[in-house]
């Protein structure tokens, strides 16, 4: 594991029982993530990128993982006992989940909350936990004087700045982010972004932002990552990935979005997601995809080079062979 | 053809209740009880009134639980007390229920000032207390079935209502209610045709849950001597017990089985109940 | 988009409309709206939440009641307490909901969902004609009606669902559809197949459709106009090109400036979403003046009304009227 990677996931498989069979939520995933990057996890629903972001934290239920390896600052997260999972969470790593914000304590003030997070982890006494509130809140942009206020009184994007102050109150190196602006309006939306890059930089954290929406990444993300039904289909810089990418999939990703003022068609993805109990053979995009041959069909691709992004897909193969050739 | 639709309904909620065994012994209890109850003169050895044995016998073979002080057969009691006890028991529950769903109903979906009226009115009904007052009236007017059934369903919708009206609130809420609107219902139609069937597993445990309230009071009424003696029922063959000094001579095999009984068809309701609790928790 | 032929004919207008909710504490969703939307055009109603535009949307089909002020429908005007005037009124106007996890009844078949609205304004006669319409307009919405035989909605997919919603508001052939947000609770990619179904229906059919959405990028990609709502008002008015290319309002440059690109900068900084300028309880000026950076002492003075600025595009700004006066 290079000294630069602080995300170290190999070949990791993620597994839901149900009463037809086994589901492979994470289908043999590898990752690395650079220390101080930025990471773009994008896909649509169920394509696992919050189960793959939950193993970070050691956190996966109910699926099981069933094989692979996640090794996170070196520390080998499988092999981690109950007490020394709990040490390292929150920690090393600290995750803003989806609907955080509406899972604040309505009953408990904002200071207190975020006291207890920080007293739970930590031998903080309440005088010098409170002190480290005040800096959290001004860190995240919240006048330290409301931290007597309850939830209900802040704002959809205070709310969830509280409970990025909450994420960051042990100073973690990894903050993973999942859907941080879904359930807010486009400019809170915007505020909320700029302040996570903001303190991403400042912290010098790593930070891997997972989202259905991908263009957010245009702005926030030193590198994309397209999952689809449990696997990696594309990795890649930015820009690369959003104006020169490499696997069908993400193409029609982005085709599938209408970009203000592009004027450009937009076009659907035919068919609908695969069923993860009976996932189709070879590769799993195949069914809907336009350029699908007998090779798709048969074997699975992995990520293969194919320029500036790495891609899951037998095209590229294709191309080399035919460049060569 | 919309009958069709609720007897399905109903079947699909059956079988899910039927899933866990407290939900199958629900089932069976109160099936079975209904069964005793309607075919209660093809399973009857007796008439429950006909002197077929000497006074006081202990069980036998002839007489399965004995006879009572007049040689009446007391398995046979028991058989026909069924249909006593259900009749007051699932009438005042089905009295209670649809007061409580109309109300509840109404107040839900229209809202504003009729509703705030009728839930004052609800709360005003809420805190009746209902066995002081069924015992003034019953000593007030003379005995019958009828008043015992109606005043216990007029008392004991108000609990119902509540609840139907906050789960009527937070139906409406959703766009199929609306929907239904735009698509040319009227409001009534849209009570009782989408709000009330989304709403029938609450219906079914909050009537389970008056059943077996219903039941209990009329036996206490009857056990207490204001019941109706010409509906035979548990609570009666109770009364009777106690009157007839089965409890003196040690009789457990007259005043036990009443007893039991109410205390079964309780059970059987409740866990018929409990099991519909499990459909309102898997829908909401 | 396709020029409309007749630019003054009206299907639907808007006179005056405020919208008023609650008992002790009152909430004003629609504050003073004033709108005329023409026949066969695909109008976007844009904003964030709190702008009113659902309650909008909901008055216009009459789902919510107006507190004052009139809408009239082809010259004649709505009469919501009424019931038979509604029940007349569903049959010309119609909505599409947000969520298509929650817009069917769950204990009727999407079929018979469908029939309902048929039978209910006695669209048909026979069975067989009922059967027909039905199936005639699912595969207008790109569904099979075979597929679909004795299915619930919990049997078929999100995007199955919306376009059986689409199918419902369509059977009754109304001459306006309101769509709230229909596409954003579906994943990315089946977005594009409703966007260009409902595009298809317009032109088509000539459907009026009524688009509310809080995402700028899918109002321009589907309508003819787009009117920008902020606390219950309407900001800004005008062709939908012409908002995205040359806004006029400053809360529109903040959506726009604020609306993520995939190629392109963000244009906004961390801090200036929090400014806030006070103002006391009876404030009388412009609604957007607390977080505007533009604003002048006339702002303050009193609300700026919806007035022309460029050929048909209005906008409520005494700058920048100010500003486009001085140019001529």
């Amino acid at each position: 594991m290079s000294n630069d990677d602080i995300v170290d996931i190999r070949d990791l498989v993620a597994e839901y029982p149900t009463p037809q069979g086994n589901v492979k939520a994470v289908d043999h995933v590898d990752l690395r993530v650079r220390r101080g990057e930025v990471l773009g996890l994008v896909g649509e629903s169920g394509c696992g990128k919050t189960t793959l972001a939950l193993t970070l934290l050691g956190m996966s239920n109910p699926a099981k993982i069933t094989g692979g390896s996640i090794r996170v600052d070196s520390i080998d997260i499988l092999s981690l006992r109950k007490e020394e999972l709990r040490r390292y969470r929150w920690a090393k790593t600290a995750m803003i989940f989806q609907s955080a914000m509406n899972a604040l304590d309505p009953v408990k003030t904002i200071e207190s909350q975020i006291v207890e997070t920080i007293r739970q982890h930590t031998g903080y006494n309440k005088d010098s936990a409170r002190r480290r509130v005040a800096d959290l809140l001004s860190l995240v942009n919240i006048d330290p004087s409301r931290s007597s206020a309850y939830p209900h009184e802040l704002s959809g994007g205070m709310k969830q700045r509280v409970v990025i102050a909450m994420a960051l109150c042990l100073t973690p190196d990894l903050l993973i982010a999942d859907e941080p602006t879904t359930a807010l309006d486009v400019v809170v939306q915007a505020g909320i972004l700029r302040t996570i890059k903001r303190l991403q930089q400042e912290l010098g954290l790593t930070v891997i932002i997972i989202t259905h929406d991908i263009s957010i990444m245009s702005e926030m993300s030193n590198r994309i990552a397209v999952m689809y039904a449990g696997k990696i289909v594309e990795i890649g810089p930015t820009d690369d990935v959003l104006s020169r990418p490499a696997h069908p999939y993400t193409k029609a990703l982005l085709q599938a979005i209408p970009d203000i003022g592009s004027r450009q068609k937009i076009q659907g993805i035919p068919g609908s997601p695969p069923s993860l109990r009976s996932p189709p053979t070879g590769c799993r995009f195949h069914p809907r995809c336009a350029y699908a041959f007998d090779r798709c069909t048969v074997e699975s691709p992995g990520l293969l080079n194919a320029g500036a992004t790495e891609a899951a897909c037998w095209l590229v193969e294709k191309v080399e062979t035919t460049e060569h050739a | 053809m919309r009958v069709l639709g609720w007897f399905s309904a109903l079947w699909r909620y059956t079988k899910i209740v039927g899933e866990t065994t407290s939900g199958k012994i629900g089932i069976g209890l109160t099936a079975g009880f209904f069964f005793v109850a309607i075919f209660a003169p093809w399973i009857s050895p007796y008439a429950p009134t006909a002197t077929s044995g000497l006074p006081y016998l202990k069980p036998s073979l002839a007489h399965i639980l004995g006879t009572d002080d007049v040689g009446e057969d007391l398995f046979s009691q028991l058989i026909w007390g069924t249909r006593g006890s259900l009749l007051v028991g699932v009438t005042a529950a089905a009295i209670s229920v649809f007061l409580g769903v109309s109300v509840g109903l109404v107040a839900g979906y229209h809202g504003g000032k009729p509703g705030e009226v009728l839930m004052r009115v609800t709360d005003v009904v809420l805190v009746l207390p209902l066995l002081p007052l069924l015992i003034v009236i019953a000593s007030i007017v003379p005995s019958s079935v009828f008043v015992v059934i109606a005043v216990i369903g007029i008392l004991s919708w108000a609990p119902t209502a509540r609840v139907i009206r906050s789960q009527t609130l937070s139906l409406r809420a959703r766009p199929f209610v609306d929907a239904s609107r735009l698509s040319g219902m009227n409001d009534l139609e849209i009570m009782v045709k989408v709000l009330l069937p989304n709403m029938l597993p609450l219906v079914v445990l909050y009537g389970a849950f008056a059943a077996v309230s219903a039941v209990v009071i009329e036996s206490g009424l009857d056990f207490i001597g204001l019941g109706s003696i010409s509906n035979l029922s548990w609570g009666i063959m109770l009364y009777f017990a106690l009157g007839r000094d089965a409890l003196l001579r040690g009789s457990w095999w007259w005043f036990l089985p009443p007893g039991l009984m109410i205390a079964l068809l309780g059970t059987g309701f409740i866990l018929l109940g409990n099991g519909m609790e499990r459909i309102v928790r898997i829908r909401s | 988009m396709k020029p409309l032929s007749t630019p003054e004919d009206f299907v639907l207008s808007i006179e005056d409309l405020h919208v008023h909710f609650g008992g002790k504490k009152i909430v004003t969703a629609v504050d003073g709206i004033n709108l005329k939307i023409k026949r066969g055009e695909v109008l976007s109603v844009v904003g964030e939440s709190g702008s009113g535009k659902t309650t909008l949307g909901r008055t216009i089909v009459g789902l919510s009641r107006p507190t004052s002020g009139r809408i009239i429908l082809d010259g004649n005007e709505i009469d919501s307490k009424n019931k038979k005037a509604l029940k007349r009124l569903w049959k010309r106007t119609q909505m599409i909901f947000q969520d298509p996890y929650s817009t069917f009844n769950p204990l009727t078949s999407v079929y018979d969902s469908l029939t309902i609205p048929v039978r209910k304004f006695k669209l048909a006669k026979t069975p067989s004609e009922v059967r027909a319409r039905v199936e005639d307009v699912l595969v207008r919405v790109g569904l099979d009606p075979a597929e679909l035989e004795g299915k619930y909605p919990n049997q078929l997919s999100g995007g199955q669902r919306q376009r059986a919603s689409i199918g419902r508001a369509l059977v009754v052939e109304p001459e306006i559809i309101v769509a709230d947000e229909p596409v954003s609770m579906l994943d990315v990619s089946l977005r594009a197949g409703i966007l260009d179904l409902l595009k298809n229906l317009n032109e088509k059919l000539g459907v009026t459709l009524v688009f509310i959405t809080h995402d700028l990028a899918v109002a321009d990609y589907i309508s003819n106009r787009i009117a920008v709502m902020y606390r219950g008002k309407v900001v800004e008015l005008g062709p939908s090109h012409d908002i995205i290319d040359t806004p006029l309002h400053p809360y529109t440059e903040l959506l726009l400036r604020s609306a993520p690109r995939l190629r392109g900068e963000m244009r906004w900084s961390e801090k200036q979403d929090l400014i806030l300028k006070d103002t006391s309880k009876d404030f009388q000026g412009c609604v957007f003046y607390p977080r505007c950076p533009i604003s002048v002492d006339k702002c303050t003075t009193s609300e700026p009304p919806l007035v022309e600025i460029k050929k048909n595009h209005e906008a409520a700004c005494y700058v920048r009227y100010e500003q486009e006066m001085s140019k001529r």
